[in-house]
Protein backbone atom coordinates (compact mmCIF):
# COMPACT_ATOMS: atom_id res chain seq x y z
CA UNK A 1 0.00 0.00 0.00
CA UNK A 2 1.25 3.41 -1.06
CA UNK A 3 1.60 5.64 1.38
CA UNK A 4 0.20 9.72 1.16
CA UNK A 5 2.73 11.55 0.34
CA UNK A 6 1.06 14.59 0.76
CA UNK A 7 0.27 13.94 4.58
CA UNK A 8 3.72 12.54 5.30
CA UNK A 9 4.77 16.19 4.28
CA UNK A 10 2.93 17.88 6.07
CA UNK A 11 3.44 15.57 9.01
CA UNK A 12 7.25 16.34 9.01
CA UNK A 13 6.80 20.23 8.79
CA UNK A 14 4.07 20.06 11.54
CA UNK A 15 6.63 17.87 13.96
CA UNK A 16 9.68 20.09 12.98
CA UNK A 17 11.36 16.92 12.65
CA UNK A 18 13.93 17.90 9.62
CA UNK A 19 14.95 21.38 11.62
CA UNK A 20 15.55 19.37 14.49
CA UNK A 21 18.06 16.62 12.56
CA UNK A 22 19.26 19.39 10.63
CA UNK A 23 20.22 21.35 14.21
CA UNK A 24 22.02 18.02 15.73
CA UNK A 25 24.29 18.30 12.49
CA UNK A 26 25.70 20.76 13.41
CA UNK A 27 27.00 19.02 16.85
CA UNK A 28 30.96 18.50 16.44
CA UNK A 29 31.01 14.93 17.26
CA UNK A 30 30.81 12.51 14.74
CA UNK A 31 28.54 9.86 16.27
CA UNK A 32 25.69 12.49 16.55
CA UNK A 33 25.88 13.96 13.04
CA UNK A 34 26.22 11.09 11.00
CA UNK A 35 23.36 9.34 12.68
CA UNK A 36 21.14 13.02 11.88
CA UNK A 37 22.70 12.82 8.00
CA UNK A 38 21.09 9.10 7.80
CA UNK A 39 17.56 10.19 9.55
CA UNK A 40 17.45 13.29 6.93
CA UNK A 41 18.32 10.92 4.11
CA UNK A 42 15.75 8.40 5.09
CA UNK A 43 13.28 10.57 6.02
CA UNK A 44 13.82 12.06 2.26
CA UNK A 45 13.27 15.24 3.67
CA UNK A 46 15.32 18.18 1.54
CA UNK A 47 18.20 18.91 3.46
CA UNK A 48 19.75 22.73 3.40
CA UNK A 49 22.75 23.16 1.34
CA UNK A 50 24.11 25.42 3.76
CA UNK A 51 24.09 22.55 6.69
CA UNK A 52 25.35 20.23 4.60
CA UNK A 53 28.15 22.31 2.96
CA UNK A 54 29.94 22.06 6.89
CA UNK A 55 30.25 18.39 6.50
CA UNK A 56 31.65 18.14 2.72
CA UNK A 57 35.18 18.29 4.59
CA UNK A 58 34.32 17.14 7.86
CA UNK A 59 37.76 15.17 9.34
CA UNK A 60 35.40 12.34 10.00
CA UNK A 61 35.53 10.18 7.17
CA UNK A 62 32.00 8.34 7.53
CA UNK A 63 30.35 11.56 7.33
CA UNK A 64 32.20 13.53 4.71
CA UNK A 65 31.36 10.52 2.36
CA UNK A 66 27.57 10.23 3.51
CA UNK A 67 27.86 14.11 2.77
CA UNK A 68 28.91 13.90 -0.24
CA UNK A 69 26.24 11.49 -1.73
CA UNK A 70 23.54 13.30 -0.38
CA UNK A 71 24.59 16.31 -2.00
CA UNK A 72 25.12 14.60 -5.50
CA UNK A 73 21.49 13.70 -4.83
CA UNK A 74 20.46 17.46 -3.87
CA UNK A 75 22.39 20.19 -5.37
CA UNK A 76 21.18 21.84 -8.75
CA UNK A 77 24.56 23.61 -9.48
CA UNK A 78 27.05 20.95 -9.98
CA UNK A 79 25.74 17.73 -8.46
CA UNK A 80 28.75 15.49 -9.93
CA UNK A 81 31.54 17.95 -8.60
CA UNK A 82 32.69 14.71 -6.25
CA UNK A 83 32.80 12.09 -8.90
CA UNK A 84 36.06 13.98 -9.83
CA UNK A 85 38.63 13.79 -7.32
CA UNK A 86 38.39 9.70 -7.33
CA UNK A 87 35.23 11.08 -4.85
CA UNK A 88 37.05 10.38 -2.18
CA UNK A 89 40.27 9.85 -1.29
CA UNK A 90 39.22 6.32 0.76
CA UNK A 91 36.53 4.82 -1.72
CA UNK A 92 34.81 1.21 -0.28
CA UNK A 93 32.03 -0.84 -1.17
CA UNK A 94 29.53 0.94 0.90
CA UNK A 95 30.41 4.21 -0.90
CA UNK A 96 29.96 2.91 -4.13
CA UNK A 97 26.48 1.77 -3.00
CA UNK A 98 25.45 5.24 -1.68
CA UNK A 99 27.27 6.56 -5.45
CA UNK A 100 25.06 4.13 -7.37
CA UNK A 101 21.69 5.00 -5.11
CA UNK A 102 22.08 9.17 -6.02
CA UNK A 103 23.41 8.36 -10.05
CA UNK A 104 20.17 6.44 -10.32
CA UNK A 105 17.81 8.71 -8.63
CA UNK A 106 19.40 11.27 -10.69
CA UNK A 107 19.24 9.51 -14.09
CA UNK A 108 15.38 9.69 -12.85
CA UNK A 109 15.12 13.25 -13.32
CA UNK A 110 17.44 13.93 -16.24
CA UNK A 111 19.97 12.13 -18.31
CA UNK A 112 22.57 11.55 -16.94
CA UNK A 113 26.09 12.99 -18.28
CA UNK A 114 28.42 10.70 -20.13
CA UNK A 115 30.29 9.03 -17.41
CA UNK A 116 33.15 8.78 -18.97
CA UNK A 117 34.17 12.25 -18.91
CA UNK A 118 35.70 11.02 -14.79
CA UNK A 119 36.38 7.87 -15.89
CA UNK A 120 39.40 9.69 -17.75
CA UNK A 121 39.89 12.09 -14.77
CA UNK A 122 40.08 9.53 -12.50
CA UNK A 123 43.34 8.22 -11.16
CA UNK A 124 42.62 5.46 -8.85
CA UNK A 125 42.01 2.80 -10.86
CA UNK A 126 39.48 0.78 -8.63
CA UNK A 127 37.30 3.81 -9.10
CA UNK A 128 37.61 3.80 -12.91
CA UNK A 129 36.10 0.06 -12.89
CA UNK A 130 33.63 1.17 -10.80
CA UNK A 131 32.53 4.05 -13.45
CA UNK A 132 33.12 1.85 -16.34
CA UNK A 133 31.15 -0.79 -14.63
CA UNK A 134 28.09 2.39 -13.70
CA UNK A 135 28.28 2.87 -17.83
CA UNK A 136 27.13 -0.70 -18.45
CA UNK A 137 24.66 -0.32 -15.87
CA UNK A 138 23.20 3.32 -17.63
CA UNK A 139 23.84 1.65 -20.78
CA UNK A 140 25.49 5.26 -22.00
CA UNK A 141 26.53 3.51 -25.50
CA UNK A 142 28.47 7.20 -26.47
CA UNK A 143 31.13 5.96 -24.23
CA UNK A 144 32.08 2.58 -26.14
CA UNK A 145 34.20 4.43 -28.36
CA UNK A 146 36.28 5.76 -25.88
CA UNK A 147 36.24 3.02 -23.45
CA UNK A 148 37.94 0.97 -26.52
CA UNK A 149 41.08 3.43 -26.79
CA UNK A 150 41.15 3.06 -22.82
CA UNK A 151 41.33 -0.65 -23.52
CA UNK A 152 44.13 -0.03 -25.32
CA UNK A 153 46.17 2.57 -23.79
CA UNK A 154 45.56 1.38 -19.68
CA UNK A 155 47.98 -1.23 -18.30
CA UNK A 156 45.86 -2.23 -15.51
CA UNK A 157 43.66 -5.62 -14.86
CA UNK A 158 41.17 -4.15 -13.25
CA UNK A 159 40.29 -1.47 -15.61
CA UNK A 160 40.70 -3.62 -18.69
CA UNK A 161 37.79 -6.34 -17.43
CA UNK A 162 35.46 -4.21 -16.24
CA UNK A 163 35.70 -3.10 -19.56
CA UNK A 164 35.24 -6.02 -21.22
CA UNK A 165 32.21 -6.61 -19.43
CA UNK A 166 30.96 -3.06 -20.60
CA UNK A 167 30.76 -3.39 -24.05
CA UNK A 168 29.33 -7.13 -23.61
CA UNK A 169 26.24 -5.11 -21.89
CA UNK A 170 26.73 -2.63 -24.24
CA UNK A 171 26.61 -4.97 -27.20
CA UNK A 172 28.82 -2.93 -29.06
CA UNK A 173 29.82 -5.12 -32.10
CA UNK A 174 32.97 -3.19 -33.57
CA UNK A 175 35.14 -4.23 -30.51
CA UNK A 176 34.92 -7.78 -31.47
CA UNK A 177 37.68 -7.53 -33.79
CA UNK A 178 40.13 -5.90 -30.83
CA UNK A 179 38.73 -8.75 -28.38
CA UNK A 180 39.53 -11.45 -30.19
CA UNK A 181 43.20 -10.37 -30.99
CA UNK A 182 43.93 -9.22 -27.30
CA UNK A 183 42.41 -13.01 -26.33
CA UNK A 184 46.19 -15.02 -26.54
CA UNK A 185 48.18 -12.24 -24.15
CA UNK A 186 45.72 -12.46 -21.37
CA UNK A 187 45.23 -13.96 -18.04
CA UNK A 188 43.19 -17.11 -17.65
CA UNK A 189 39.96 -15.04 -15.55
CA UNK A 190 40.04 -12.27 -18.52
CA UNK A 191 39.68 -14.86 -21.15
CA UNK A 192 37.24 -16.20 -19.02
CA UNK A 193 35.49 -12.57 -19.11
CA UNK A 194 36.14 -12.07 -23.08
CA UNK A 195 34.69 -15.51 -23.41
CA UNK A 196 31.51 -14.14 -21.84
CA UNK A 197 31.36 -11.02 -23.33
CA UNK A 198 32.05 -12.44 -27.08
CA UNK A 199 28.73 -14.79 -26.57
CA UNK A 200 27.04 -11.61 -25.65
CA UNK A 201 27.71 -9.46 -28.70
CA UNK A 202 27.13 -12.78 -31.48
CA UNK A 203 27.79 -12.72 -34.87
CA UNK A 204 29.57 -15.12 -37.42
CA UNK A 205 33.38 -13.66 -36.52
CA UNK A 206 32.71 -14.52 -33.18
CA UNK A 207 31.17 -17.83 -33.67
CA UNK A 208 34.32 -18.82 -35.68
CA UNK A 209 36.70 -17.80 -33.31
CA UNK A 210 34.56 -19.84 -30.52
CA UNK A 211 34.88 -22.81 -33.06
CA UNK A 212 38.64 -22.49 -33.55
CA UNK A 213 39.17 -21.98 -29.27
CA UNK A 214 37.19 -24.97 -29.00
CA UNK A 215 39.02 -26.87 -31.18
CA UNK A 216 42.35 -26.07 -29.76
CA UNK A 217 41.44 -25.62 -25.95
CA UNK A 218 42.04 -28.05 -23.38
CA UNK A 219 40.49 -27.00 -20.67
CA UNK A 220 37.56 -29.14 -19.59
CA UNK A 221 35.22 -26.62 -17.97
CA UNK A 222 36.19 -23.76 -20.46
CA UNK A 223 35.19 -26.60 -23.09
CA UNK A 224 31.70 -26.80 -21.41
CA UNK A 225 31.11 -23.26 -21.96
CA UNK A 226 32.37 -22.70 -25.12
CA UNK A 227 29.86 -25.48 -26.37
CA UNK A 228 27.32 -23.82 -24.37
CA UNK A 229 27.62 -20.71 -26.20
CA UNK A 230 28.60 -22.09 -29.58
CA UNK A 231 24.81 -23.92 -29.17
CA UNK A 232 23.27 -20.79 -27.93
CA UNK A 233 24.63 -18.54 -30.83
CA UNK A 234 24.80 -20.35 -33.62
CA UNK A 235 21.43 -19.68 -35.55
CA UNK A 236 22.08 -22.05 -38.46
CA UNK A 237 23.20 -25.17 -36.41
CA UNK A 238 25.97 -26.14 -38.65
CA UNK A 239 28.88 -25.15 -36.63
CA UNK A 240 27.47 -26.53 -33.69
CA UNK A 241 26.58 -30.13 -35.67
CA UNK A 242 30.40 -30.15 -37.09
CA UNK A 243 31.78 -30.02 -33.69
CA UNK A 244 29.39 -32.37 -32.13
CA UNK A 245 30.64 -35.03 -35.08
CA UNK A 246 34.30 -34.33 -33.99
CA UNK A 247 33.51 -35.31 -30.30
CA UNK A 248 35.21 -38.15 -29.77
CA UNK A 249 36.20 -38.42 -26.35
CA UNK A 250 33.93 -39.33 -23.86
CA UNK A 251 33.89 -36.46 -21.86
CA UNK A 252 33.33 -34.46 -24.91
CA UNK A 253 30.07 -36.75 -25.97
CA UNK A 254 28.81 -35.86 -21.87
CA UNK A 255 29.40 -32.22 -22.29
CA UNK A 256 27.39 -32.24 -25.88
CA UNK A 257 24.45 -34.05 -23.89
CA UNK A 258 24.89 -31.53 -20.76
CA UNK A 259 24.44 -28.77 -23.38
CA UNK A 260 21.44 -30.34 -25.00
CA UNK A 261 19.86 -31.39 -22.05
CA UNK A 262 20.30 -27.79 -20.09
CA UNK A 263 18.94 -25.77 -22.88
CA UNK A 264 15.75 -28.47 -23.28
CA UNK A 265 15.08 -27.64 -20.06
CA UNK A 266 15.49 -23.84 -20.42
CA UNK A 267 12.75 -24.18 -22.94
CA UNK B 1 41.61 16.84 48.94
CA UNK B 2 44.59 16.86 47.92
CA UNK B 3 45.97 16.78 51.03
CA UNK B 4 43.81 13.33 51.38
CA UNK B 5 45.21 12.04 48.49
CA UNK B 6 49.03 12.57 49.77
CA UNK B 7 48.33 11.39 52.81
CA UNK B 8 46.94 8.20 51.43
CA UNK B 9 49.95 8.11 48.94
CA UNK B 10 52.81 8.49 52.14
CA UNK B 11 50.65 5.74 54.21
CA UNK B 12 51.39 3.26 51.37
CA UNK B 13 55.31 4.41 50.60
CA UNK B 14 55.56 4.14 54.01
CA UNK B 15 54.11 1.26 54.76
CA UNK B 16 55.34 -0.69 52.09
CA UNK B 17 58.66 0.76 52.83
CA UNK B 18 60.10 -2.71 54.05
CA UNK B 19 58.46 -5.04 51.29
CA UNK B 20 60.39 -6.22 48.85
CA UNK B 21 60.46 -4.94 45.70
CA UNK B 22 58.04 -7.80 43.75
CA UNK B 23 55.57 -7.04 46.55
CA UNK B 24 55.55 -3.18 46.26
CA UNK B 25 55.11 -3.73 42.38
CA UNK B 26 52.08 -6.01 42.97
CA UNK B 27 50.42 -3.74 45.72
CA UNK B 28 50.81 -0.98 42.70
CA UNK B 29 49.05 -3.65 40.04
CA UNK B 30 46.57 -4.34 42.45
CA UNK B 31 45.42 -0.87 43.04
CA UNK B 32 45.62 0.13 39.51
CA UNK B 33 43.65 -2.87 38.06
CA UNK B 34 40.52 -2.20 40.98
CA UNK B 35 40.25 1.10 39.90
CA UNK B 36 39.88 0.14 36.16
CA UNK B 37 37.82 -2.81 37.39
CA UNK B 38 35.54 -0.35 39.40
CA UNK B 39 35.46 2.26 36.32
CA UNK B 40 34.20 -0.24 34.02
CA UNK B 41 31.45 -1.15 36.29
CA UNK B 42 29.93 2.40 36.70
CA UNK B 43 30.40 1.87 32.82
CA UNK B 44 28.49 -0.86 32.27
CA UNK B 45 26.21 0.15 34.76
CA UNK B 46 25.14 3.53 32.64
CA UNK B 47 25.07 1.88 29.09
CA UNK B 48 22.56 -0.88 30.53
CA UNK B 49 20.53 2.73 32.30
CA UNK B 50 20.53 4.24 28.60
CA UNK B 51 19.70 1.34 27.07
CA UNK B 52 16.80 0.36 29.01
CA UNK B 53 15.31 3.95 29.25
CA UNK B 54 16.02 4.12 25.14
CA UNK B 55 13.78 1.22 24.90
CA UNK B 56 11.03 2.29 27.72
CA UNK B 57 10.86 5.82 25.45
CA UNK B 58 10.70 4.21 22.15
CA UNK B 59 7.77 2.12 23.47
CA UNK B 60 6.22 5.32 24.92
CA UNK B 61 6.42 6.99 21.44
CA UNK B 62 4.64 4.02 19.57
CA UNK B 63 1.58 3.47 22.15
CA UNK B 64 1.24 6.91 21.96
CA UNK B 65 1.91 7.93 18.44
CA UNK B 66 1.92 4.73 16.26
CA UNK B 67 -1.69 4.49 15.89
CA UNK B 68 -2.33 8.07 14.59
CA UNK B 69 0.52 7.99 12.67
CA UNK B 70 -0.36 5.27 10.38
CA UNK B 71 -3.97 6.85 10.26
CA UNK B 72 -2.72 9.99 9.11
CA UNK B 73 -0.19 8.21 6.36
CA UNK B 74 -2.61 5.93 5.15
CA UNK B 75 -5.36 7.45 4.27
CA UNK B 76 -6.43 8.74 1.09
CA UNK B 77 -7.53 12.40 1.94
CA UNK B 78 -5.09 15.49 2.29
CA UNK B 79 -4.82 16.60 5.94
CA UNK B 80 -3.92 20.10 7.13
CA UNK B 81 -1.37 21.24 9.79
CA UNK B 82 -4.06 21.94 12.65
CA UNK B 83 -5.74 18.79 11.81
CA UNK B 84 -2.35 16.60 12.54
CA UNK B 85 -2.06 18.64 15.48
CA UNK B 86 -5.12 17.60 16.87
CA UNK B 87 -5.29 14.35 15.70
CA UNK B 88 -1.65 13.86 17.93
CA UNK B 89 -2.99 15.65 20.49
CA UNK B 90 0.01 18.23 20.56
CA UNK B 91 -2.36 21.17 21.37
CA UNK B 92 -1.05 22.55 24.48
CA UNK B 93 2.50 20.66 24.54
CA UNK B 94 5.85 20.65 22.57
CA UNK B 95 7.23 17.72 21.71
CA UNK B 96 10.65 16.71 23.65
CA UNK B 97 14.12 15.99 21.57
CA UNK B 98 14.05 12.04 22.15
CA UNK B 99 10.32 11.95 21.06
CA UNK B 100 10.95 13.57 17.87
CA UNK B 101 13.88 10.99 17.19
CA UNK B 102 11.50 8.21 18.20
CA UNK B 103 8.90 9.53 15.72
CA UNK B 104 11.39 10.05 13.18
CA UNK B 105 11.91 6.52 13.18
CA UNK B 106 8.43 5.41 13.15
CA UNK B 107 8.03 6.82 10.37
CA UNK B 108 10.83 5.84 8.54
CA UNK B 109 9.78 2.42 9.05
CA UNK B 110 6.39 3.07 7.91
CA UNK B 111 7.23 5.07 4.93
CA UNK B 112 9.26 2.05 3.78
CA UNK B 113 6.49 -0.29 3.87
CA UNK B 114 8.26 -2.67 6.56
CA UNK B 115 5.33 -1.90 9.00
CA UNK B 116 2.07 -3.68 9.62
CA UNK B 117 -0.32 -2.67 12.58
Amino acid sequence: MKYNATNYIEILKVLNLATYWESRLKFKRGKKSEQSLRMLDELGETVSGTVLSHKLYSENKSVRKHAKSIFMNLSSLDSFKFLANDFDRDLNAFDKIRIHKALVSKAKQKPLPLLMRWVNIASNERFKAYLIREIAFFKQKDCALQLIELYQETKSTLVKSSIVYTLGELEYIEAIPILITDFDYVSLAKQHKIIDTLSKLGGPQTLLFLEELYVKTSNKERLVQLLQYIYKLDTTGCTYLRIKAIAKTEFELKAVAYVEQSKKQMD
Amino acid sequence: MMDVIKNHFYYLTASSQNFSVVIRITILLMLLLMGIYFISLIKIGVMVYRTKREKKRRQKVKERYEYELFQLLYTQDNVSASQIVVELGLENQKLKDWEKACISDLLVQMIQGKYEI
